[in-house]
């Protein structure tokens, strides 16, 4: 998967980050905060990398 | 009469029972994604997935004549994939699929077969590996066994035995038995690929199935409804082809920006999905009319979780304004082609 972006997205009830926002293989993905999904796994990996950043949401 | 007499010849059943293809899609019935695939992924046949290296692949569906024989059981399609390898010891191409439950098969007898022809004498790389999940094990495979295929159809089969798992610690999720099928493998892979060597050429694939067995049984052929169903636990895409207003979901409208509606998934999928979506959505509502959606996604907060995977999802959708909090909604297609798609695979 190639990732270019990833931000957190926030509940506005709850106000706690519900999900992420990503681009991969220049497809936008709503992607669950859950080990058990693979966009997730590769976001995680992805974010390992040198200056990727999951942002916080606005 | 004496018990002597009774013929148990004539008394046994022969039939096979149960599901025993632990493979899904086996017969290359259901593409949900597209009917052709470049790029390494999930992108066009369900449950299988293609990897590459360097060497660049097509892979497509294709349709067998009607009332063919040289593949029993009249298979719709059959699964095309042409190679091109890039020749060097690091490159390759592989097709695969991960069975969900590294126990499957585990220290047991198991065999592949599967139909296959080329345009060529091509070799077939077969290797399973068993996959232990997040914080799990490390990975244990098996030496691969290669197979070198006709130029006409034919079935081959491969038998190997799995090790145990006893020893090992299954992660908290995503544990799998991994089936591959190389078709280009460079000399760093020699060990899995049984050392098929960098190729080109044309592949073809039909029923194929992998069983705890010590042969080949009848390939096991699943109704369309069945192997959707069991593909839709994967990968799920509500689609709409055509340039109208296809109701998606019934929302409620919180604000005059945000909205949450319930999406009722076909079958429970293995885990929280991560979704996207082609084309343009809108949500309708009364007082605002059609609004043009700015963003979407799911939220997991109110994601329900049955057990044994999950029944349903939150979409929360986003517009610029418009909405009047309080009051209903429908999410849909505006007036052209779109589709939410929902992927859970391993």
């Amino acid at each position: 998967m190639n990732i270019t972006e990833a931000k957190y997205v926030v509940d506005h009830l709850s106000n706690t980050n519900q999900s992420i926002t990503t681009i991969i293989d220049g497809e936008t993905w709503s992607v669950p905060i859950s080990e058990a999904n693979r966009h997730y796994r590769a976001i995680l990996e992805w974010a390992k990398i040198d200056g990727n950043t999951i942002e916080e949401a606005d | 009469m004496a018990l002597s007499k009774i013929q148990v010849s004539s008394m046994a059943d022969n039939t096979i029972h149960g599901r025993r293809n632990l493979l899904i899609n086996s017969s290359f019935d259901i593409w949900q994604r597209g009917v052709s695939q470049t790029a390494a992924g999930y992108g066009s046949v369900d449950r299988f997935q293609m990897s590459n290296s360097t060497s660049s692949f097509t892979t497509t569906r294709q349709s067998f004549a009607t009332g063919q024989t040289d593949v029993p059981n009249n298979p719709l399609y059959y699964l095309r994939c042409v190679v091109s390898s890039g020749g060097s010891a690091g490159n390759y191409m592989f097709i695969s699929q991960a069975i969900e439950g590294v126990q499957n098969g585990a220290g047991q007898t198991v065999t592949l077969s599967f139909y296959a022809k080329a345009s060529s004498a091509l070799k077939v790389g077969v290797n399973l590996q068993q996959v232990f999940g997040t914080n799990g094990s490390s990975t244990v495979s098996t030496n691969g066994v290669a197979k070198t295929l006709s130029t006409s159809w034919a079935r081959y089969t491969v038998t190997t035995t799995l090790p145990s798992i006893s020893s090992k610690t299954i992660g908290t999720d995503s544990d799998n038995l991994r089936l591959l099928l190389w078709l280009d493998s460079g000399s760093t892979y020699n060990t899995t690929s049984g050392s098929i060597g960098n190729q080109s050429g044309t592949f073809e694939f039909s029923n194929i199935q992998l069983e705890v067995s010590s042969v080949a049984t009848l390939h096991e052929r699943l109704s369309l409804g069945e192997t959707l169903a069991l593909c839709q636990r994967y990968f799920h895409k509500s689609e709409n082809t055509n340039s109208t207003y296809k109701r998606y979901s019934v929302m409620h409208i919180e604000t005059t920006v945000n909205t949450r509606s319930k999406y009722p998934l076909p079958v429970p999928m293995r885990d929280h999905p991560a979704l996207t979506k082609t084309g343009t959505l809108a949500i309708y509502n009364s007082a605002g009319g059609i609004i043009n959606l700015t963003a979407i996604s799911l939220n997991p907060v109110f994601t329900q979780n049955a057990g044994l995977g999950f029944r349903d999802v939150c979409i929360f959708a986003v517009v610029g304004s418009g909405l009047t909090a309080g009051t209903a909604g429908t999410l849909l297609s505006n007036n052209a082609p779109a589709s939410l798609q929902f992927d859970a695979e391993l």
